[in-house]
């Protein structure tokens, strides 16, 4: 979609180097974070807080599943105060990811596996947590948490690049498994539908059994994927409020 | 054989590459840029009209829950009233039957004793009567026979001495025999004893 399909839609200036211009990639994202917003407040807006119907009831559970285990359970008493944005990035994934099951493969793609978006997900959630930490311990303790507490001071040394360099993998490692899992699971789908297209007629219906038994995959996947990268942006938020 | 699998391959990256797949390793500023700004506004608009109202339902919703489950925790709570009054009610009609009973049972009793009373007491009145009917009834036998024996007694001495008795006499010597008839029968009622 870069090289062929990346497409210019509404040209903007470039600022410190830049491009802000309008391609159909924004255009996909700005698809995935409407229908996450218009989805999600159709399930949220109600009236009746007792009466509601499947739709509701699955944003609700899925709602309540991640409040439980990743609000509840990992951030505790601050869970209430981070749910909504974790519970946005966790939706915001969920239909980035799902864009790509879409039936247009020379149109659609799911924008997690761009790098670029992963990052900039990756991004939001470090640099919260250097917020949270720095808010919370202030810039000398946070600076501490590089140097263990309770080791030799040669240890200790030794182990702050150890802190430095797992710190920065963090972000690195959120957006590389999120985009890389999305792009494996749409590239095996498309190198079936490409078998597919070459094999002998006796041969075709293998490929597209094994591109269909891949989607099914696929849509678990986004969930999984989703939720791994949720759950992963609330331990570093835990993390982050923690004094170690 | 082998120009048809490189086909085959040839054609699965040709699709590959028109979707792009091979070059989204590649960092792209303004996408990256796009990315940040898109999330940021979503969060902003989901947590203004999604999840605020979402937050205020659920705790509507906890409030609701929270008054039904105090709703029923009085309504159990009456209802444990309701059963301990019964319970109290029911023992103190428990204790008021048995009451009555007991009463019943001393009334039959006390009905038996003064009947049993009554019916000794009648019983000895008919044994008095008897014995008193039996003592004039003896008394009048005693009367009649003295009365036959004199008359007896006296045509028996008439004949025996010849001579006539007047009255007085007769019923002197009548009187000297059932004199002695009684002593005879006392003395004969003190053996049997």
């Amino acid at each position: 979609m870069h090289d062929i399909p990346r497409q210019v839609l509404i040209r903007l200036p470039i600022l410190w180097g830049v491009d802000l211009s309008i391609t159909n990639e924004v255009l996909l994202l700005w698809i995935a974070a409407a229908f996450t917003f218009v989805l999600v407040t159709l399930a949220c807006r109600r009236r009746n807080p007792i009466a509601k119907g499947t739709f509701q009831n699955f944003f609700e559970a899925i709602i309540d599943f991640l409040d439980e285990s990743v609000g509840e359970e990992i951030l505790g008493k601050h869970g209430r105060q981070w749910s909504p944005f974790l519970l946005a990035l966790f939706f915001f994934i969920l239909f980035a990811n799902l864009l790509g099951l879409a039936p247009l493969p020379s149109h659609v793609k799911a924008m997690t596996s761009s790098i670029n978006v992963a990052a900039a997900l990756a991004l939001v959630v470090f640099v919260i947590t250097i917020v949270v930490n720095i808010r919370t311990h202030g810039l000398f303790g946070f600076l501490k948490k590089f140097a263990p507490q309770g080791l030799p001071f040669v240890v200790k040394i030794l182990a702050i690049p150890i802190e430095i360099v797992s710190w920065l993998a963090r972000p690195l490692s959120l957006a590389i498994r999120l985009s890389a899992n999305m792009l494996a699971g749409h590239a095996l789908i498309l190198i079936f539908l490409g078998m597919a297209g070459s094999a002998a007629w006796l041969l075709k219906p293998l490929p597209y059994m094994g591109a269909v038994i891949m989607s099914a995959f696929e849509l678990f996947v986004s969930f999984i994927q989703a939720f791994i990268f949720t759950l992963l942006a609330g331990m570093y938020i835990k993390d982050a409020l923690d004094a170690h | 054989m082998g120009m048809r699998l490189l086909s085959k391959r040839t054609h699965s990256a040709a699709l590959l590459t028109l979707n792009g797949w091979d070059t989204m390793g590649h960092f792209d500023p303004g996408l990256f840029f796009w990315s940040l700004a898109t999330f940021a506004g979503l969060m902003l608009l989901l947590s203004r009209f999604a999840f605020k109202p979402l937050r205020e339902l659920l705790a509507e919703r906890e409030k609701r829950m929270q008054q039904t489950i105090e709703e029923a925790k009085q309504a159990r709570d009456e209802a444990q009233q309701l059963v301990n009054a019964h319970r109290a009610e029911l023992a103190t009609a428990r204790e008021e039957a048995r009451g009555i009973v007991d009463a019943g049972n001393r009334m039959v009793a006390e009905q038996q004793r003064e009947a049993e009373i009554k019916a000794q007491e009648h019983a000895d009145l008919l044994i008095d009567r008897a014995r008193g009917e039996i003592e004039r009834e003896t008394q009048k036998g005693l009367e009649d026979l003295k009365g036959t024996l004199a008359t007896l007694s006296v045509r028996i001495a008439r004949q025996v001495i010849r001579e006539d008795l007047n009255e007085a006499r007769h019923a002197e010597l009548a009187d000297q025999f059932i004199d002695r008839l009684k002593k005879n029968r006392n003395a004969q009622h003190s053996r049997n004893d």
